[in-house]
């Protein structure tokens, strides 16, 4: 297994979608950390004989939902999205940087579509008025949260594909 | 097309892909999606991936996964790596090949606080790696211990992959986390074992160093109780039945989050450092799950799994055969591809063949157990053994003077023991089942 971060020097644009997939992570980050104390709290109080938070996992589903969503651009951007380099380790690196490049469409084609997806399950659940058991949230605030994520590992998928390609032209 | 055939033009397909550099998850989606659309038409295909991507990343049982990796994240940018090794470094550190076996005690202890194998084996051998040149260990002696130590990450609960399972089979963490105990001291010792006969053989390989005073030992001692503490109340709070295991993995989050600022070695830096990690390690194992999803919902419309478990269990082998037959297979799965995913993509298929099999005539819970713990040596051989192993590649990028190859054949003791504890496991499922029995 090998993974295949991409290193060429991308636009503008590139920059922006880069940066874009950070502050993705390091939202998605906060919200994980926020929900890992909230439920401290709650074991706290129930443990200290008090009522435990309402709702404490139903919230903390939710909130994970869309936590995992954000992180989702940035591990495609780090090469997290694990490849097997079994193959074609011997092939010279232009025809790996080509292939690549390649087989980024197909992981946009992927995140457009479960991207889509999600947004018209929102709308479903919007529609169906779905709430949570206990403490009532609306069910599709947490489907329209995680789409963003989702559209915008699609995104980067693309540049990544193009600066492989970029890549191995240039060389 | 029969449903076998189906199923293995499936397989294929996503064969072809990944060995073309797609990753895992679209080389999974994209046959499963085209499949589905195929067998059940466009308007099922798109109902089904509309619940697709919020019902995996909803899943209560799954939050674990994001929590255990930012619990992990904490503690290795917390800096407790460097107390543990010191504290074992001062306890066996002057016996023969001791800095080495000081290395795997401080790898189980981080193990105990981390459940990712790659993040146990890149911050220890940070600390370690250093220390054992400058008192010049061999090269590959260094790195093949750090290599094989870091897969104590997953063998000592807490453990993804473990969690993985769990949520694959629907069986319960905090038993399968018990189960993984005994065979994770066997597996500690089993490598200071190996350390010990490699050292007797080539002296040369470890030069001996000064016993450490009593009062450095005390001194060490004081700064490896935050992670005593932080695996004593997670542990402790799992199995009194204070907390489950996703709460678990949240005070053990919070835990190490605040030993870390005790150290005084989290500022804003590290902190972003934490959660892009967890990011990245998180996102990737979901993704996995999103294309795993789509092949799986195309197979099991393909009837393959049940045909294929009818079939298993109408073979006239003996039901063990059957099962190291599988096993076998993983481990040969592991030449070509990470073991991880290979589990999330399989085990739908192979959990109910392995269930319907009488083993060593367990109760089904007892199977799902014993089963899984042998799953977690097989994924964590996959680790380490070429041609992929992928802690491997993590050493040799940070001791970049120590040729791959010779990392690798360093390993291969190391490997020995990890068999001949595969093989213990699996004819005395005692071993991994006894802490569940007594406990429970």
């Amino acid at each position: 297994m090998q993974t295949s971060e991409v290193t060429a020097a991308g636009s503008p644009l590139s920059r922006t979608i880069s940066t874009l997939a950070a502050m993705s992570a390091l939202f998605g980050g906060t919200v994980l950390v926020g929900l890992a104390l909230m439920v401290c709290a709650s074991v706290a109080l129930r443990a200290t004989g008090f009522n435990p938070i309402q709702g404490d996992f139903e919230l903390l589903q939710v909130g994970l939902a869309v936590s995992v969503g954000t992180f989702l651009p940035w591990c495609h951007l780090k090469g997290g999205n694990v490849i097997v380099d079994f193959v074609t380790a011997r092939a010279a690196r232009k025809t790996r940087r080509r292939l690549d490049a390649i087989a980024g469409i197909l992981v946009a084609i992927m995140m457009a579509l479960v991207a889509w997806r999600a947004g018209a399950g929102a709308l479903v659940a919007k529609a169906s008025g779905e709430v949570t058991m206990i403490r009532g949230f609306p069910l599709w605030i947490s489907y329209l949260l995680m789409t963003p994520g989702l559209a915008l590992t699609s995104l980067v998928a693309l540049d990544v594909s193009w600066r492989h390609w970029k890549e191995a032209t240039d060389e | 097309m029969s449903s076998l055939q189906i199923g293995a033009t499936l397989f294929a397909s996503m064969l072809i892909l990944m060995s073309l550099r797609v990753p895992l998850s679209a080389a999974m989606f994209i046959p499963g999606a085209i499949g589905y659309w195929l067998m059940a038409g466009e308007n099922s295909l798109l109902n089904y991936l509309k619940g697709l991507a919020f019902a995996r990343f909803s899943v209560y049982d799954l939050s674990v996964i994001p929590l255990f990796i930012l619990m992990g994240q904490f503690a290795t940018q917390g800096g407790l790596s460097r107390a543990l090794f010191k504290f074992a470094n001062s306890l066996v550190g002057h016996f023969r090949g001791g800095m080495a076996m000081a290395s795997i005690y401080a790898c189980a202890a981080f193990g105990a606080v981390c459940g990712s194998s790659v993040a146990t084996a890149a911050t220890l051998s940070q600390v370690a790696l250093p220390e054992m040149r400058r008192h010049q260990y061999s090269g590959r002696l260094s790195t093949a211990t750090l290599a094989v130590g870091g897969t104590l990450g997953i063998l000592i609960p807490p453990s993804v992959p473990l969690v993985v399972y769990a949520i694959l089979t629907e069986q319960n963490i905090a038993k399968l986390f018990l189960a993984a105990f005994v065979p994770g001291l066997i597996a500690t010792l089993g490598y200071c074992l190996v350390i010990w006969l490699v050292v007797r053989a080539r002296p040369e390989l470890a030069p001996s160093q000064p016993r450490h005073s009593a009062a450095e030992r005390r001194t060490s001692f004081i700064e490896v109780w935050p992670v005593a503490a932080v695996f004593a109340v997670v542990f402790g709070g799992i199995y009194s039945g204070m907390f489950t295991p996703t709460e678990g993995a949240a005070v053990g989050a919070a835990g190490t989050f605040f030993a870390a600022l005790l150290r005084k070695e989290l500022n804003w830096q590290t902190f972003g450092r934490c959660l892009f990690g967890t990011a990245e390690t998180a996102g990737m194992i979901f993704l996995i799950f999103l294309g795993a999803d789509m092949l799986n919902g195309a197979l099991a419309l393909s009837q393959m799994p049940t045909h294929l478990s009818d079939w298993v269990t109408g073979l006239t082998w003996p039901p063990l055969v059957v099962v190291a037959c599988i096993i076998a297979l993983y481990i040969v799965l592991g030449f070509f591809m990470d073991e991880l995913s290979a589990i999330i993509l399989t085990i739908p298929v192979v959990f109910p063949a392995v269930m319907g099999l009488d083993l060593w005539g367990l109760e089904y819970s007892d199977k799902a157990i014993w089963f899984g713990i042998l799953m977690l040596m097989v994924m964590q051989i996959g680790l380490v053994h070429p041609p992929v192993g992928l802690n491997i590649y993590i050493i040799n990028s940070l001791a970049k003077d120590v040729p791959m190859m010779e990392t690798f054949k360093g390993v291969l003791p190391f490997l020995a023991s990890d068999f001949l504890r595969v093989i213990l496991l699996f004819f005395f499922p005692m071993i991994s089942l006894w802490l569940v029995h007594v406990i429970s």
